[in-house]
């Protein structure tokens, strides 16, 4: 435990100097920035940013990054308070109470009451990820390819299961994934699969152009396509809440930090679904259930506690097991692997410092919001003014040069296009993207893993499904399908 | 989609020359993908045909909504992207892009569509300027 302590106060003093701060305070506003306006998500930030900070020494970069990231998530309540609108879908949740709360002249109060609940919310997944990267790390340890390959297949199918309305379309998402992620080289022969001569394809599809192309422009494209009439805000009164209304609800807040970092930890759910089940589980533990829906404080602090909190939790099994909770830390993984970090089983042997990094980072962009949250309401109320018709050309910019400076190559950027293209397509046909990025980041390791699964066991298939862990896994995955095509009615015969 | 998938994996070479076993073959983890997706895509036929997909009025008229400013959109994009980015210098791509995309989605707002290029030269510089000076990245 000491340990921990004296890394984390390290990691502090490391990250302690003016350059650090300017940019994670920087960072941190360009994500309250992006998360706010509707239509520009968090994975958008994060791999935007992953493109502009890649000549960035690599704690700075992945500083910026997890401040984007943390930033983006709590800026989406701005929108979600003042327009009714969640700028990124984790602040769903967030419409319910905090417009409510709005239409009744206490905007600023609901934005102070988000705040406080994102800032709870992140420090309660911090303190999770500080404590359960090392237990998690060590049973990680004893994970071989099977049972990688069915953590792969699990993340997936979860994922896919969970977060859309349909779960046979997010299934194929994922699927969709998987399979573009073979295409190039494969690892054993270096056989060039389904490149059709194109020798731009051999190394496979770069996958932060892919990233950037399926949430930045396909997003892009969508919000052009429903033309959002000129906002209109309701006013804004004092921001900053009373300590005795934040602490009213402790429990409140315990509970959806629990939720959210757990949630978090599940790979590819993301924070959508942690503000949602710590709103739910808030409603049915309160006192005040006629309120939810009609400006509950508690039910806007549980849902902002909740995605928040989700962040840090995503972030444990991307340091563990290099499988990403959700859709941003997902992105956030593919820069660690740019910027030369290994995350993975072994990350508390080689590198525990790195954990602690994570938690600093995560504590400077605590401070980036609470600042921001604070003094720059009037800043926001006036970015979220601005007209999509300027916004727009300049992301697209941003995302066609950001694709290209990964490798100097216009190749990238036509990656980006056409995952762009892509994406809005199975976005119109109701497909979720959280599992295709999913797939995209999980396949090499699915792929690899299934294979030297089947070159140890020379062939034979039965350690993949009965050494214990993977046995788990495996029956996890096929309860979670079958749960989803048999539908068990035991009343259905029955008569009132 | 799947079946194509499936086909092109079981015509890929299996490298038996070089002694692959078939469970090293590079074609089987693409073509269990695809014979998923194919199975998958089969059962969300059979479902859209039984919830009536082939009936008038189902949800291709709300898919076809707001086709003409996505076409649009696409067109700016990809001549931006494509046509411009590597041909012509980075600056005044931008420049052209930013202006020429204000201008049409403002119209007929002439006022706002007269800031066009005030945004497009603002953007180009900006644009360069940081990339090539504050995050030392090669701009196309």
């Amino acid at each position: 435990m000491f340990e921990g302590l004296i890394l984390f106060g390290k990691s502090i003093a490391s990250f302690l100097t003016v350059e650090s701060v300017l940019w994670a305070l920087g960072a941190s506003l360009i994500g309250v920035v992006i998360g706010a306006l509707p239509g520009l998500t968090a994975t958008m930030g994060v791999a935007l940013m992953t493109t502009l900070t890649l000549k960035m020494p690599s704690s700075q970069a992945l500083l910026v990054l997890v401040c984007t990231y943390v930033g983006a998530i709590y800026g989406g309540s701005r929108s979600a308070i003042l327009l009714n609108i969640p700028g990124t879908p984790a602040s769903a949740a967030s419409c319910l109470d905090g417009y409510a709360l709005a239409r009744q002249g206490r905007a600023g109060y609901a934005m102070g009451i988000a705040t406080s609940g994102s800032v709870m919310g992140t420090l309660i997944g911090m303190f999770f990820l500080a404590l359960f990267t090392p237990l998690l790390g060590n049973v990680a340890l004893k994970f071989g390819a099977y049972e990688f390959f069915w953590l792969a297949a699990f993340g997936v199918v979860i994922s896919g299961n969970l977060t859309g309305d349909d779960p046979l379309k997010g299934w194929m998402a994922g699927l969709l994934g998987l399979f573009l992620a073979t295409i190039g080289q494969e690892g054993v022969y270096a056989f060039e699969r389904f490149t059709f001569g194109t020798r731009d394809l051999a190394g496979g599809l770069s996958l932060v152009p892919a990233l950037v192309g399926a949430f930045g422009f396909a997003e892009l494209l969508l919000v052009m396509r429903e033309r959002r009439p000129p906002v209109e805000l309701n006013p804004v009164d004092s921001v900053i809440p009373k300590l005795g209304d934040v602490l009213k609800y402790w429990r409140t807040i315990v509970r959806s930090g629990c939720i959210g970092t757990f949630i978090g930890i599940i790979p590819g759910v993301g924070e959508d679904s942690a503000a949602w089940t710590s709103y739910a589980a808030a409603k049915r533990a309160s006192r005040e259930k006629e309120l939810f829906g009609k400006g509950s404080v508690e039910g806007l602090m549980a849902a902002e506690t909740g995605d928040n909190a989700c962040v840090p939790g995503a972030i444990i099994p991307v340091l563990t097991l290099q499988i990403p909770g959700s859709a941003p830390a997902a992105v956030l993984m593919a820069a660690m692997l740019i910027h030369g970090v290994r995350p993975g089983p072994l990350i508390m042997v080689e590198a525990p410092h790195f954990v602690y990094d994570i938690i600093t980072m995560m504590l400077f962009a605590v401070i980036g919001i609470l600042i921001y949250g604070l003094v720059l309401t009037r800043f926001l109320v006036q970015v979220l003014r601005v007209r999509y018709q300027v916004i727009v050309p300049i992301i697209f910019v941003l995302c066609t040069v950001g694709s290209f400076a990964i490798a100097s190559r216009l190749f990238d950027v036509w990656v980006m296009l056409a995952f762009g293209v892509l994406g809005f397509a199975l976005r119109l046909l109701n497909y979720p993207m959280a599992p295709l990025v999913l797939g995209l980041v999980l396949g090499d390791l699915l792929e690899k893993s299934l294979r030297r699964g089947l070159v140890l066991s020379d062939g034979d298939l039965t350690p993949f499904f009965l050494r214990p862990i993977s046995a788990f896994l495996w029956v996890l995955i096929a309860l979670i399908v079958l749960s989803r095509f048999i539908r068990w009615r035991p009343y259905a015969n029955r008569t009132v | 989609m799947g079946g194509a998938i499936v086909a092109g994996s079981w015509t890929m070479d299996r490298l038996e020359r070089h002694g692959a076993a078939l469970y090293s073959a590079p074609g089987l983890v693409p073509g269990l993908l695809g014979l998923v997706l194919l199975v998958m895509g089969v059962l969300l036929g059979v479902r859209a045909l039984r919830e009536g997909a082939l009936r008038s009025g189902g949800a291709g008229a709300s898919l076809r909504q707001g086709w003409g400013s996505t076409a649009l959109v696409l067109a700016v994009s990809f001549g931006y992207a494509v046509g411009l980015v590597g041909h012509a210098p980075f600056w005044l791509a931008t420049f052209l892009f930013v202006t020429a995309f204000i201008a049409i989605f403002e119209y007929p707002a002439l006022r706002r569509m007269a800031m066009a290029p005030l945004y497009g030269a603002g953007t180009s510089f900006l644009v360069t300027y940081l990339f090539e000076a504050v995050f030392l990245v090669r701009l196309p």
